[in-house]
């Protein structure tokens, strides 16, 4: 198993070089000068002024060159300054992370339990009532804008029913656990709708799908109670599929949070990201691709991991 | 609403945003609501935290460095300025105890400090520290934009010609840099700003300068002893920038960085602690957000959008609205120097063409008036018998036929062979702003004229039309705005080398008005200047101006005191108002 | 992966009656209502948008303030039956909501037929040469998969948005997601490749002498169907719902062109004075995925062997 992670750590090295290529292309094809947008526009800069900034950032050397002088800085954790509020871009970085990272976590945690949960309510009540239901709120869930269902959940439930807090971390001189909380009900729950619409499928598809396989009808044939049967043997080997979708949906997840995040006004990753865009504030914005690409990649290494603690049968090789 | 604000000459680029257009305002407007005014056994009590909804962060909170209206707002709360504006737009005495003793025909203004007044940190705040402000601004390593509102200062334009031969001589920027810190020196020597004592400051001039009580008295005073060796260039990256220190009826608190800033009362300030505890400064990513958050009583204070406005006069009983008229307008630029626009009978034709009662009308509901000029109808000098353009699209077709400009095979118009198409920018975040850029595109359309709408945000918009901008690509016309000030000096903006003159408009006329309007010290005579000013652009139409917006504050009933909408905004007073506490 | 039971040659399926797969295809999916449902819907849909001129009289961008929120089924003065009531500006939202499908359905068709384009291709090539051709295309679809898309989608729109010319923005947010939609079609198409490259009927054709592209074409692809149009119904409701995002966040379609998104976006600010504004767009865009969806489920479990019993 260690040689299989360190196998998969190495391949993920050239994956990532590839991601700041990218990233950085992207950026760097940018029409404008950088050095413009770094600088105190109000300062009435003259083209000497413009030449010396784009020394001291380097900007007057070749791109490859600078991708790799980018890159150097990048491994020790240095991004450079923010153009916009002329901060480290690693201190911002650390100020809006733990908030996304929470959020994310209990949204996967919400996400990934009531999409089982509801999976094997639809498997076990096949082409009933209740699966149907299950089937087109999912449906819905999946095609529906992430945006709309929150403003119209910010409408209902916070301002016209007065029961969760609209917007915002925590209430300024409060921030108990009680009160943080309250506040992440919602965006939690729109952030995870996603997940448990698309996951619920899944799981029902793949626990239907075992519930008719061989092992399964021995098991039963050997007089073993359906409950057992199914939480037992055949979740277990419905699972699989899903573990390996949860590596995929994490993309998903850190575009639901940029969303989520700008309209619930939360100070994460994604507000900053939305924020740096448009401010053009590109050493931000290509220090959130590469840490994001990194939680995607570690996500999917950890997902295959997990994938074969749920099925034995799995050997890394 | 992200604006520029003319708030004194020196004309910063003041961005106010939608939620905190407090920085200036008028007499309140008739329709204002009565707010609930507080009953006689209700006693000021102190405690409680006062949150106010913004949907942009501020920048510097540093009086000298600032050019957003968000942190200007903030930074009148955590400092004090020499003399302050009432709610008559009126200057009263603030640091200074009295109103300044003129003398020598206007070239001599001493004022005298009060004794009493601390910086936040204990520390006394002297006559230096007013003589250290105005030469940080003139330091030549300053990055503001506050310096050009004070060459009248004597030797100042000598200094800053100094500057730019020194600029022109071509040597190293180090060099450069030093032989321009001993001329700011050796200046900083003279008596043009002279400090006798500690609590007396004198100010020289080379010649009377209207605008001084403005760009002086009403500046933000900073602290010497934290600020005196990061003087220039580095001021702008100083740490104190971000956790400040002032003399005024709030202190600083924290600054989360796109969530909230936090002041907390002064308990030392010269006129007696401010009965609210703390003052929380809330960003939002959208004024729908803030809506929500002030509907449900979340927030304290918060601008509600026109649209809203019966919504929360009706239906939320948590909010008292104030409605007053502000000294901002919108208008449309063009580039002068565009050929599409350099003839003034295309534009007072685009001005014809356009429905600009029914557009104000529909769009503003009542909450605001048509603006036919440059001005406020909430100051002294305004104009309102200037040229008005009306409605006439038949006379706008006619007037383009005959300045050349026929119509084309596809409706649009030509001119040797150039099509009348252009870029209209708008800032996308206002609503009203977007929609009336709709509006004038479908209205120039009727008469053959192709606008193409471009919406970005605003510190592009700023910065494509920004006129220190070397790599800027002028926008051909855009639809944005000024608040001006108490102060009607509006050099900066009309003539020919003003430092905001971003469409390059150039008058003679305009160009001679404007400077005797800054050396002329009698109000009678400064109305009837700026009064012909007003009428001068009004013909020329170097903007299309569309209306005089209301302000509409709602604010949290919670809030008590005498809280009133004025020309100074709506916190002017704030040091006064109480939070009622909860009856639990 | 599904197995598509649709015109293999030479594979052992008995089929009991001489149906032509296309109508065993048929049956089956008329079985699903759902599916059925979701293929009127888009049809409606579609008519509407594309011949949307038929259904109204109005201008899309005719701006009349005297009818600035006027309430549904409102008359204007000249007796036009306002349907869906008016926006801020007096337009008609119902003459809006369908031509801003027109600009939906074309970003979402569009940008999904560019992502499969380069999918289906690339994916055949990885799948069909293998090797270190598909070592080299399958990481590059690994960087693709692992990106934030939606950060990168909103940067490349923010910053080339406003130098498009007029009404560009439309093929900007075709390409950029197209060329972001690319790596899942790929993977798909390769996986099947992979299978399908060493059955009979494919060696059959290669030992006959028939080329690469050939077999690629003729004998492979057409097998590959099934999964491509059951992954395109969810790659054009997926395009459709970020164009919605993109302009949600402001980046996406400019006033005063319509799109679903900018509608709701527009209207939004006025949802407790006027709901109408905001509601009929939205409503539309989500019963144009959701149709999308419900017809891409069908197709699957259509064309899927393995499901023959249910």
């Amino acid at each position: 198993m260690w040689r299989y992670l360190i196998r998969r750590l190495v391949q993920a090295v050239p994956v990532l070089l590839g991601i700041t290529v990218i990233s950085f292309l992207i950026i760097n094809s940018a029409p404008g000068d950088p050095a413009l947008l770094y600088m105190d526009r109000s300062s009435n800069p003259t083209q000497e002024d413009i030449d010396r900034v784009r020394h001291e950032l380097g900007l007057d050397k070749p791109l490859p060159l600078r991708y790799l002088d980018w890159l150097g800085r990048a491994v020790r954790g240095d991004f450079g300054q923010s153009f916009a509020d002329k901060r480290p871009v690693i201190t911002k970085i650390a100020e809006a992370a733990p908030y996304s990272l929470k959020l994310a976590l209990l949204s996967i945690l919400l996400g990934y339990t009531m999409a089982v949960l509801l999976g094997v309510l639809a498997a076990v009540r096949a082409n009933t009532w209740v699966d149907h239901l299950i089937s087109s709120l999912s449906a819905l869930f999946v095609s529906a804008p992430i945006f709309w269902v929150a403003l119209m959940a910010i409408l209902l439930i916070s301002v016209k029913w007065k029961l969760l807090p609209t917007s915002g971390w925590s209430t300024y001189g409060d921030g108990s656990l009680l009160d943080v909380a309250k506040h992440l009900i919602l965006p939690t729950i729109i952030l995870a709708l996603r997940d448990i619409a698309g996951l619920s499928r899944y799981v029902r598809s793949g626990l239907l799908e075992t519930l008719n396989a061989d092992f399964v009808r021995t098991a039963r044939a050997k007089g073993l109670g359906s409950k057992v049967v199914i939480y037992k043997h055949a979740l277990r080997n419905a699972l699989i599929p899903v573990v390996t979708v949860i590596g995929l949906s994490l993309p998903a997840l850190v575009g639901g949070a940029v969303v989520t995040e700008k309209v619930f006004a939360l100070p994460g990753m994604g507000r900053l990201a939305v924020d740096a865009v448009a401010g053009r504030d590109y050493p931000t914005i290509i220090a959130i691709n590469l840490l994001l690409s990194v939680l995607v990649v570690f996500g999917n290494i950890l997902a295959d991991l997990m994938y074969s603690w749920v099925d034995p049968r799995i050997k890394f090789s | 609403m992200k604006r520029r604000t003319l708030s004194s000459v020196a004309g910063s680029l003041l961005v106010a945003t939608v939620l905190t257009a407090c920085s200036s305002g008028s007499t309140p407007a008739p329709s204002a609501p009565a707010p609930s005014t507080p009953a006689a056994s209700e006693t000021p009590v102190q405690g409680g935290t006062y949150t106010v909804a913004s949907t942009i962060d501020a920048t510097f909170l540093n009086p000298i460095l600032n050019q957003d209206a968000v942190s200007n707002d903030l930074n009148a709360l955590i400092y004090d300025s020499l003399l302050q504006l009432n709610d008559k737009q009126e200057w009263i005495p603030w640091l200074a105890e009295a109103l300044p003793t003129i003398e020598e025909g206007g070239l001599k203004w001493t004022f005298k400090l009060r004794q009493d007044a601390k910086w936040q940190d204990g520390q006394e705040l002297t006559s230096a520290d007013v003589k250290f402000t105005f030469g940080a601004i003139l330091h030549p390593g300053y990055t503001g934009v506050r310096a050009s509102g004070l060459t009248a200062i004597k030797g100042v334009t000598d200094l800053r010609n100094g500057f730019k031969e020194t600029d022109g001589k071509g040597t190293d920027k180090e060099a450069a840099l030093k032989e321009k810190a001993a001329a700011w020196e050796a200046w900083q020597q003279t008596d043009a700003i002279e400090t006798p004592d500690k609590y007396t400051v004198i100010f020289r001039f080379d010649k009377p300068f209207a605008p001084a009580m403005s760009n002086i008295a009403g500046r933000g005073i900073i602290p010497q002893h934290l600020l005196k060796d990061q003087v220039g260039v580095a001021m702008k990256d100083a740490a104190f920038n971000r956790s400040p220190v002032g003399s005024g009826r709030f202190q600083f608190g924290e600054w989360k960085t796109n969530e909230r800033i936090v002041l907390k009362a002064n308990p030392n300030w010269w006129g007696g602690r401010p009965n609210i505890d703390e003052y929380v400064f809330r960003i939002f990513p959208d004024t729908n957000t803030a809506m929500a958050a002030l509907e449900k009583g979340e927030i304290d204070r918060a601008a509600v959008q026109v649209d809203q406005f019966d919504h929360f006069q009706n239906d939320v009983q948590l909010v008292n609205l104030y409605e007053y008229a502000t000294t901002q307008y919108r208008n449309i630029a063009f580039d002068l120097k565009n050929p599409l626009f350099a003839d003034k009978n295309v534009r007072t034709a685009l001005a014809t063409a356009l429905d600009k009662e029914n557009l104000v009308a529909k769009l503003l509901q009542g909450h605001g008036i048509t603006a036919w000029s440059h001005g406020t109808p909430t100051r002294w000098d305004f104009n309102p018998d200037v040229k008005k353009y009306a409605y006439d699209p038949e006379a706008a077709k006619k007037a383009l036929d005959a300045a050349g400009w026929t119509v084309g095979p596809d409706g649009v118009r030509v001119k040797d062979g150039q099509k009348f198409s252009f870029d209209l920018y708008f800032v996308t975040g206002n609503k009203l702003e977007a929609e009336a850029a709709q509006v004038v595109q479908a209205a120039w359309k009727e008469v053959g004229v192709e606008a193409n709408l471009k919406g970005t945000d605003q510190p592009t918009l700023l910065d494509l039309s920004d006129a220190g901008n070397p790599a800027r690509k002028q926008p051909p016309a855009y639809l944005l705005g000024w608040t001006l000030g108490s102060e009607p000096d509006s050099y900066a903006i009309w003539a020919c080398d003003g430092s905001f003159n971003d469409i390059s408009y150039c008058h003679p006329t305009v160009d001679e008005l404007e400077n005797k309007g800054r050396t002329e010290l009698d109000q009678a005579k400064r109305t009837e200047i700026y009064g012909q000013i007003q009428a001068k652009l009004a013909e020329d139409q170097p903007y299309l101006w569309l209306w005089f917006p209301n302000a509409i504050q709602g604010i949290h009933k919670r809030v008590k005191g005498p809280i009133a909408g004025t020309p100074v905004g709506i916190e002017w007073n704030i040091q006064e108002w109480w939070i009622q506490p909860d009856k639990k | 992966m599904a197995q598509p039971a649709l015109t293999q040659p030479g594979t052992d399926t008995v089929t009991p009656r001489i149906d032509s797969p296309w109508q065993i295809f048929w049956r089956r999916l008329w079985r699903r209502k759902p599916a059925i449902i979701g293929l009127a819907l888009l049809a409606l849909m579609i008519t509407l948008s594309m011949a949307a001129p038929v259904f109204t009289s109005f201008d899309p961008e005719k701006i009349d303030l005297n009818q600035k929120f006027a309430p549904p089924l409102s008359q204007t003065a000249s007796g036009q039956v306002m349907l869906f009531g008016g926006d801020s500006l007096g337009r008609d939202v119902f003459t809006r909501a369908i031509y801003g499908g027109q600009v939906s359905l074309k970003v979402g068709i569009l940008a999904a037929g560019l992502g499969l384009l380069i999918g289906v291709g690339i994916g055949s090539v990885a799948g069909y040469y293998g090797g270190w051709i598909d070592n080299i295309l399958m990481r590059l679809v690994d960087i693709f998969l692992s990106m934030p898309t939606v950060l990168l989608l909103i940067t490349v729109v923010a910053i080339y948005g406003p130098l498009v010319p007029k009404g560009g923005e439309v093929y900007l947010i075709v390409v950029v997601v197209g060329l972001l939609g690319w790596p899942g079609p790929a993977r798909l198409v390769r996986g099947e490749f992979l299978a399908l490259k060493e059955r009979d009927f494919v060696q059959a054709a290669r030992s006959l002498g028939s080329r690469d592209p050939r077999i690629i074409f003729r004998h492979i692809l057409p097998n590959v169907i099934g999964p491509i149009i059951v992954s395109a119904t969810l790659a054009i409701s997926g395009a459709i719902l970020t164009e919605a995002t993109l302009s949600y966040l402001g980046l996406g379609i400019q006033p005063p062109m319509p799109s679903w998104g900018n509608m709701i976006l527009d209207g939004q600010a006025y949802l407790r004075n006027a709901w109408w504004v905001t509601t009929f767009p939205g409503l539309m865009a989500c019963a144009t995925t959701l149709a999308l969806y419900s017809l891409g489920d069908g197709l699957r479990e259509a064309l899927d062997p393995r499901l023959k019993r249910q």
